[in-house]
C-alpha cells in the first residue's frame, strides 16, 4: 500500500530520519520570525509548554499505567517555585528549572506512595486531592505565594545581548522566550525519549501490562511506579517553570483541577504511549482554549444572544467525541497511518536472528550455543 | 440480557457455591471490622468534640455532615452503578443528573405538574437519554478499553454543562421540596436542627439504596453487570449481552442522579454547576466505600461528609477551605489499609 | 566552494543592512518630530458629524469644567487634583490617536464567556447594549463608540494574551472594563509600561486606584474597603456599645478582599470585635458547616462576604438556625431576583438582611427612577437579553460612566485623544440615573481615586415564600467620600 519501503536502520531510514528532524527543528527555530503577531507566538510557546507537560504525564498514564488527575498541581508547583525564586531572591529564571524541578521530584514521590497500595482509578481519585488541594494551600499562605490574587514577577526574561532578536521590537521579547523554552522543551523530549528506551522505562512499560508478571520477573514494581511518579512530576514543574518564564505570573485559578482533566484529554488526544504524542495533544489543547471561543463567537449561532460563550462548551464535548471516534489512538495515531500510506519502515529483525531460526528444532540434538 | 449456562443456570447448589460462602463471610467480616474501626475512631473524636464545644453543636455538626453525606452518598451510587458494570468513572454523571433535575424544574414550572410527577417525569427522560447516549456514544468502543470512554465522558460533561448554562442561565433558582418546609419543621435533637426536609432526603436515600441492593443482588441484570464489568471477554463467551448490560447501568445509574439531584437542589438551590460540586465529593465516597459497592457508596458518602464537617469544624486552623482536603485525607488513610474502600470487593488478578 | 558563496552573501547583506541603517540614521530627525507629534499631538481627526446628547439625561452630558483641561504643554497633559500625564517614557511607536477616527472610538475587553464563571462575561452584553443606545442618540459629540469583547475563561495568562493581541494591532484606544481580580492585576504593569489604558476594570480591589504609580489603571465600582467600611459604621451606629462580628467568607480573592478591608475598618472602629472567621471553599456544595461553626460563636452580628449560589445558601442556612444574628450581607448577595427568590421554596424569606446599596437594580421595587428603569428594560429586552440579569444591568452602570469619560474627553484641550481620555477617567463627577440619592461617582486625579465611597445600608424586608420582598432604608446614608483616597494612602491606614 505504501508508495516506498525502507527497512529500519539502512542509510535511507537513518537519512529519512535526520531529514525529518532537521526539517522540524529549522521549522520550530523560523516559525516566530515569520509570525508577526505577539499573542499568536506566545500561543505557540504556550503549546511548547504545555506539551512538557503533557509528556510528563504521558511517561506516566502511558507508560506506566497510573492514571493521575492531579498533574495541575505539579505544574503549579514548578511555576510557584520559579515565580517565588524570581520575585523574591531575584534568581535569573533559568536558573530556577533544576530546583523546581528538584521540588517536584520529591512531590511526585510522596504522590506516588500511595500507588504502592491503590491502584487503579482508587488511585485516581487520590490525585484528585492533590489537584484539588494545590489552590487551596496557595491561598492559606498568602504572604508567600501572593495568595488567591496572585504572585508577579516585575522583570521577564531577557535574553543575553549577542543573543540575535531584537528585543526592542513588540515580538522581540516573546521571541525570546520562546526559543529558551523550546531549547529546554527539546532537552526534556530527549531524556524523556532516553528514559522510555532504558531499562527502567522497559520496566514501566512491564508495570503497565502485567504488574504480576513484572514483580515476579524481579522488577521492583513499587520503585518503579515511585520513580514514574516522581520523574512525570518533575517533567510537570519544567513545564510550569516554563510557563512562567513565557508570562511571569501565576495565581491559583490556572492551577486547578480543570487543568489536570484537560491535561488528561490532551494526552488521550494526541496519544497516550508515544512521546510524540505530546505535541498534537498539546495543540488540541491551546488551540481549544485560545481560539474556540472567538471562532464559535464569530458563528454567531444564537443571533446575537451573549451566551456564545456556551457554544464553545457545547463545541468542545462535541469536537472531543469527533476526536475519539476518528482517531481513537490519538493524532499520533493517525499521523502514523498517514505516513505508513506514504513511507512502510519494515522493522529490523533482531540481531542474529538467523542463527536461531531453527533453533527450537535444533536444541533436541545439539546442546545449546553460548555465546563468547 | 439473559444469560445462558450450560446446566441448571438457577441452583444454587453444589460445591462452588459453598466455596463462595467461606469468601463472602470473610469479606462480610473484614468489611464488618473496617467499618467498626471507623465507627470507633468517630466515637473516640466524637468524646473530644462534645468536650470542645458542648453536645448541641456537636450533634448539629453530625446531622449537618450526615445529611450532606446522604447527598453525596446518592451520586456516588450512580457512579458505582456505572463503574460496576463497565469499570469507567462517568465524569458526566453530575452534569447528566443536573440536566435531569432542570428537566424536572421545568416541568413543574412551566407546565405546572406536581412534584412527585415532575420528578418521575426527570427520571425517566433522563434514563432514556443516558440510554441513547451509551447506545450511540459509548457502544461502539471496546468496552475494556477505558480511555476512550473516559474522554466521551469528560466531552458529555463539557458540552452538557454548556448546554443547560445556554437553556436555563446562571441565575440560582429554588427547587420545590417533597417535605414540609415550614419554619419550625424540624425535630429538636438535644438543641440540633434537624429538619424534615434533610431527614426525608435521608430517608428516600436509604430506601433507593437497598431497593438496588436488594435488585442487583438478587437479579440477573445484577449479575450480569458483575459479570461485564470483571471479564468483557467471558461474558461474551456467557451469552450477557454487553451493550444492553452497560446501557440499561446508564440508564439507572442517571435515573438515580436525577433523583439525588432533585433531593438536592432544594437546599443548595439550582444552577449549572451545583452538581459538579456535589460530584468531587462523590467520587470520594465512592472510592472510600469502594467503588463497586453500593451500600459502600451510602456509607462512603455519610463518612466523608462526617469527616468534612467534625475536621473542619474541630480543627480552626483547617477552616472551611480544606473541606475537600479533610475528606481525601481521609479517603488516603483508608485506602492504605484498604487498598479497594471499606466495603469493596477485593480483586485477585492471575498471573 | 559552496560555503565561500555563502559568506560571500553573507558579507552583501551585511553592507547593504549598513548602508540602510545609515540611510535611516540620516532622516532620524525628521522621524523624530513626526513620531514625537503622534505620541503627544492633538487629535487628528474631527467627528465625522454633530451630535449632541438627548436632553432627557438618559446620556451623559459633557462636564463643563473638562475644557480647561488636557494637552499642557509638549508631552504633557494635566487634570484636576494635581494630575500629570506624561507621554514622553511611552514606547517610540505609540499614537495618540489610535483607536479614535472621524466615525468612532474602539474600545476592547477580555472577560469570561466561557468555563466555571462565564456568567460574569454577561456584563458585556450590558455595555453593548447602552453603548448601541448611546450611538443612535448622538454618540460620543458624534463619534459612535464600540467595543470588541474576547473570551479569557478567567484564566490570566489568556486575558494577557488577548490585551497584548489587541494593543499590537494598533486599533483600539483603551481596554475597558477587564474582568477578574487575579486577571486585572496581572496586566497592571504591562499596561503602564505600554500607555495603555486600563479603564474601569471590573474588580473592585483597592490596588486599582493609584495614579501615581500606574496612572494608566483606574478601577471602579465601590471598592472592598469601602463597602466594608460602611459596613462597619453601620455596625456601631446599630450597637453602641460594642458587637461582637463573625465572619463567613468565600475562599478566593473576592472573600480575602472583602475580610482584608472589613479587618482593616474594624480596626479603626473601637467595641466591634471579630470573634469567629469562617472561610467555605469554592466548590462546596453548601455552606452548612460554616454556618454551624459561625453560629457557635453566638455573635451578634454575621458578615457574608459571598457569592453567587452561597449567598442564597447562607441566608438560608442563618435564618434555619436558632442563630438570630443580624445579617451584613456583600454587594453580590444584593440582588433580589438571583439572592432571594430562590428562598422562597424552602419556605424561608431572607427577610432582615442587611446590604450596601449605592445604585438600584433596574427592576428593584423601590426604585425611584422608573422612567430609566423602563428604558433599560426595553432596550435590553428588545435586544433578546433578560433584564432581570444583574450582570447586564451591571453593564449598564459601567457603560455610562465610559461614556461620561469620553464626552468630557471629546471636550478637552487637543481633542479625542488617548491621553485625554485618560485625563478624563480621573476626573470624572457624574450621577448615573439609578444612583441612590446622594452618591456621585466622582474621581480627582490623584487625590481621589475611588468612584464611589458612599452607600445606605438597607435591609431587606416584606418578602414572603411567595413573593420577594424590597429593600427598605436601614439608616442615614454612610459618605465616607475621600477619607480613603489612593491605595498608596489606604496602605499606610
Amino acid at each position: 500500500m505504501a508508495a516506498f519501503t525502507i527497512s529500519e536502520g539502512s542509510g535511507a531510514h537513518r537519512r529519512l530520519r535526520w531529514g525529518a528532524g532537521l526539517l522540524g527543528a529549522a521549522f520550530l527555530i523560523v516559525l516566530p520570525l515569520v509570525i508577526p503577531s505577539v499573542a499568536q507566538i506566545e500561543t505557540i510557546t504556550q503549546i511548547v509548554c504545555y506539551s512538557v507537560a503533557i509528556l510528563g504525564l504521558g511517561l506516566l498514564v502511558g507508560h506506566c499505567g497510573q492514571i493521575s488527575i492531579g498533574h495541575s498541581a505539579f505544574v503549579g508547583l514548578g511555576g510557584y517555585t520559579t515565580i517565588i525564586l524570581v520575585a523574591d531572591h531575584n534568581w535569573p529564571y533559568l536558573a530556577t528549572i533544576p530546583v523546581s524541578v528538584l521540588v517536584c521530584l520529591v512531590a511526585g514521590a510522596l504522590v506516588g506512595i500511595p500507588a504502592l497500595r491503590i491502584r487503579g482509578l482508587y488511585l485516581a481519585t487520590v490525585t484528585i486531592a492533590v489537584a484539588a488541594l494545590f489552590p487551596v494551600l496557595v491561598n492559606k499562605f498568602p504572604s508567600f505565594t501572593g495568595g488567591p490574587n496572585g504572585k508577579f514577577a516585575n522583570e521577564e526574561m531577557t535574553a543575553p545581548d549577542w543573543f540575535f532578536v531584537n528585543p526592542y521590537t513588540p515580538t522581540g521579547p516573546p521571541t525570546d522566550h520562546y526559543y529558551a523554552i523550546l531549547v529546554v522543551a527539546a532537552l526534556m523530549f530527549l531524556i524523556a525519549h532516553n528514559i522510555v528506551r532504558s531499562r527502567v522505562g522497559r520496566a514501566m512499560h512491564a508495570v503497565r501490562d502485567a504488574p504480576l508478571s513484572a514483580a515476579a520477573s524481579g522488577i521492583p514494581v513499587a520503585k518503579v511506579k515511585i520513580f514514574a511518579f516522581a520523574v512525570s512530576a518533575a517533567f510537570a514543574g519544567v513545564a510550569g517553570s516554563l510557563l512562567v518564564i513565557q508570562l511571569p505570573a501565576v495565581s491559583d485559578t490556572r492551577f486547578d483541577l480543570y487543568l489536570s482533566i484537560f491535561l488528561l484529554v490532551a494526552l488521550i488526544a494526541g496519544g497516550s504511549a508515544s512521546i510524540a504524542g505530546a505535541i498534537p495533544g498539546a495543540i488540541v489543547f491551546v488551540v481549544l482554549r485560545t481560539y474556540i471561543a472567538d471562532w464559535a463567537e464569530g458563528l454567531d449561532l444564537l443571533g446575537g444572544r451573549p451566551d456564545g460563550g456556551q457554544i464553545v462548551g457545547i463545541l468542545s464535548g462535541a469536537l472531543l467525541i469527533a476526536f475519539v471516534f476518528l482517531l481513537p489512538g490519538g493524532v499520533i495515531d493517525g499521523l502514523k497511518a498517514l505516513r505508513r500510506r506514504i513511507v512502510e519502515i519494515v522493522p529490523r529483525p533482531p540481531r542474529d536472528w538467523e542463527r536461531y531460526r531453527f533453533a527450537g528444532r535444533s536444541r533436541t540434538d545439539q546442546p545449546a550455543v553460548r555465546e563468547s | 440480557m439473559a444469560i445462558t449456562t450450560t446446566d441448571r443456570p438457577d441452583s444454587p447448589a453444589g460445591r462452588r457455591s459453598r466455596g463462595g460462602d467461606v469468601l463472602a463471610a470473610r469479606r462480610r467480616r473484614s468489611a464488618a471490622k473496617s467499618l467498626g474501626v471507623v465507627t470507633a475512631l468517630l466515637a473516640a473524636f466524637s468524646v473530644y468534640a462534645i468536650i470542645d464545644g458542648g453536645l448541641t453543636l456537636y450533634l448539629q455538626r453530625v446531622i449537618d455532615g450526615a445529611t450532606n453525606g446522604v447527598l453525596y452518598g446518592m451520586v456516588a451510587l450512580a457512579l458505582v452503578l456505572v463503574f460496576k458494570a463497565t469499570g469507567v468513572i462517568n465524569f458526566a454523571q453530575g452534569a447528566m443528573a443536573m440536566f435531569g433535575t432542570f428537566l424536572a424544574f421545568t416541568a413543574v414550572d412551566k407546565w405546572a405538574v406536581p412534584l412527585v410527577v415532575a420528578i418521575l417525569i426527570g427520571m425517566v427522560l433522563s434514563a432514556g437519554a443516558a440510554a441513547g447516549i451509551e447506545r450511540v456514544l459509548i457502544r461502539p468502543f471496546d468496552p475494556s478499553n477505558h480511555l476512550p470512554i473516559i474522554i466521551v465522558t469528560l466531552a458529555l460533561y463539557l458540552a452538557l454543562n454548556a448546554l443547560a448554562a445556554l437553556l436555563w442561565g446562571f441565575d440560582p433558582r429554588g427547587f420545590p421540596t417533597l417535605f414540609p418546609t415550614g419554619s419550625d419543621d424540624y425535630l429538636s435533637i438535644g438543641g440540633a436542627r434537624l429538619y424534615y426536609t434533610k431527614l426525608g432526603t435521608a430517608l428516600v436515600a436509604v430506601a433507593v439504596v437497598v431497593a438496588l441492593h436488594l435488585t442487583l443482588s438478587r437479579s440477573r441484570l445484577g449479575l450480569a453487570f458483575r459479570c461485564v464489568a470483571s471479564n468483557v471477554e467471558s461474558s461474551r463467551l456467557l451469552g450477557v449481552h454487553i451493550g444492553r448490560t452497560v446501557q440499561s447501568s446508564w440508564a439507572i445509574a442517571a435515573a438515580v442522579g436525577t433523583l439525588a439531584g432533585c433531593l438536592a437542589a432544594p437546599t443548595t438551590y439550582l444552577d449549572p454547576t451545583f452538581m459538579d460540586k456535589i460530584l468531587i465529593y462523590a467520587f470520594a465516597a465512592a472510592t472510600l466505600g469502594g467503588l463497586d459497592s453500593i451500600a459502600g457508596a451510602l456509607v462512603g458518602g455519610v463518612v466523608t461528609g462526617l469527616a468534612i464537617a467534625l475536621l473542619t469544624g474541630y480543627i480552626p486552623w483547617l477552616g472551611g477551605e480544606f473541606a475537600l482536603g479533610c475528606a481525601f485525607f481521609v479517603i488516603i488513610a483508608v485506602l492504605q489499609f484498604k487498598p479497594s474502600g471499606l466495603l469493596g470487593r477485593r480483586t485477585q488478578d492471575r498471573v | 566552494m559552496s560555503r565561500s558563496t555563502w559568506q560571500r552573501r553573507l558579507v552583501t547583506l551585511a553592507i547593504a543592512m549598513v548602508t540602510v541603517a545609515s540611510a535611516v540614521a540620516c532622516s532620524h530627525e525628521e522621524a523624530k518630530q513626526a513620531a514625537e507629534e503622534q505620541k503627544c499631538g492633538p487629535s487628528t481627526s474631527e467627528p465625522a458629524q454633530a451630535g449632541n446628547p438627548p436632553s432627557d439625561g438618559t446620556v451623559p452630558t459633557p462636564n463643563p469644567d473638562a475644557k480647561n483641561w488636557g494637552l499642557s504643554e509638549g508631552c504633557v497633559y494635566t487634570g484636576p487634583g494635581d494630575f500629570e500625564l506624561d507621554l514622553s517614557d511611552c514606547p517610540s511607536s505609540w499614537d495618540n490617536n489610535a483607536g479614535i477616527t472621524a466615525e468612532e472610538i474602539r474600545l476592547f475587553t477580555s472577560m469570561p464567556h466561557s468555563g466555571a464563571l462565564a456568567a460574569y462575561g454577561a456584563i458585556s452584553g450590558g455595555i453593548k447594549t447602552y453603548l448601541d443606545y448611546v450611538n443612535e442618540n448622538g454618540g460620543i459629540q458624534g463619534r459612535k463608540v464600540t467595543i470588541d469583547v474576547k473570551d479569557d475563561q478567567y484564566q490570566p495568562d489568556q486575558t494577557r494574551k488577548n490585551v497584548e493581541e489587541a494593543v499590537q494591532s494598533g486599533d483600539y484606544a483603551a481596554s475597558y472594563a477587564v474582568l477578574g481580580s487575579p486577571n486585572n492585576l496581572n496586566l497592571v504593569d504591562y499596561t503602564n509600561k505600554n500607555c495603555v489604558g486600563h479603564y474601569m476594570v471590573a474588580a473592585s480591589d483597592n490596588e486599582f486606584g493609584d495614579p501615581t504609580n500606574n496612572p494608566w489603571t483606574t478601577g471602579f465600582g465601590l471598592d472592598y474597603y469601602n463597602e466594608s467600611g460602611i459596613w462597619a459604621s453601620w455596625i456601631k451606629e446599630r450597637f453602641p456599645q460594642g458587637a461582637k462580628v463573625a465572619t463567613i467568607s468565600i475562599g478566593n480573592a473576592l472573600g480575602q478582599a472583602y475580610i482584608n478591608g472589613f479587618k482593616r475598618a474594624v480596626e479603626h472602629t473601637d467595641g466591634i470585635e471579630i470573634v469567629d472567621e469562617q472561610t467555605n471553599d469554592v466548590t462546596a456544595p453548601n455552606v452548612d458547616n460554616e454556618v454551624t461553626s459561625a453560629a457557635a460563636s453566638k455573635a451578634d452580628v454575621v458578615v457574608l462576604a459571598e457569592a453567587g449560589t452561597f449567598c442564597t445558601q447562607a441566608i438560608g442556612a442563618i435564618e434555619k438556625s436558632s442563630w438570630d444574628p443580624v445579617v451584613v450581607a456583600a454587594q453580590p448577595c444584593a440582588q433580589i431576583q438571583t439572592t432571594y427568590a430562590p428562598l422562597g421554596e424552602q419556605g424561608l424569606t431572607g427577610n432582615g438582611t442587611n446590604v450596601v446599596r449605592y445604585y438600584y437594580a433596574p427592576t428593584d421595587p423601590d426604585n425611584p427612577h422608573q422612567d430609566f428603569a423602563k428604558l433599560y428594560t426595553d432596550t435590553v429586552s428588545a435586544a433578546g437579553l433578560d433584564p432581570n440579569n444583574a450582570q447586564i444591568a451591571n453593564g449598564w452602570f459601567w457603560a455610562w460612566y465610559i461614556v461620561q469619560s469620553l464626552q468630557d474627553a471629546s471636550t478637552m484641550k487637543g481633542g479625542l485623544t488617548r491621553a485625554n481620555i485618560n485625563i478624563a477617567v480621573h476626573s470624572y463627577e457624574s450621577t448615573y440615573p439609578l444612583m441612590v440619592d446622594g452618591v456621585v461617582g466622582k474621581v480627582s486625579g490623584t487625590e481621589d481615586a475611588y468612584p464611589f465611597e458612599a452607600g445606605g445600608m438597607y435591609t431587606y424586608t416584606g418578602a414572603t415564600p411567595q413573593k420577594t420582598g424590597g429593600f427598605e432604608p436601614a439608616g442615614p446614608l454612610i459618605d465616607n467620600s475621600g477619607e480613603l483616597g489612593n491605595w498608596e494612602k489606604a496602605q499606610n491606614g
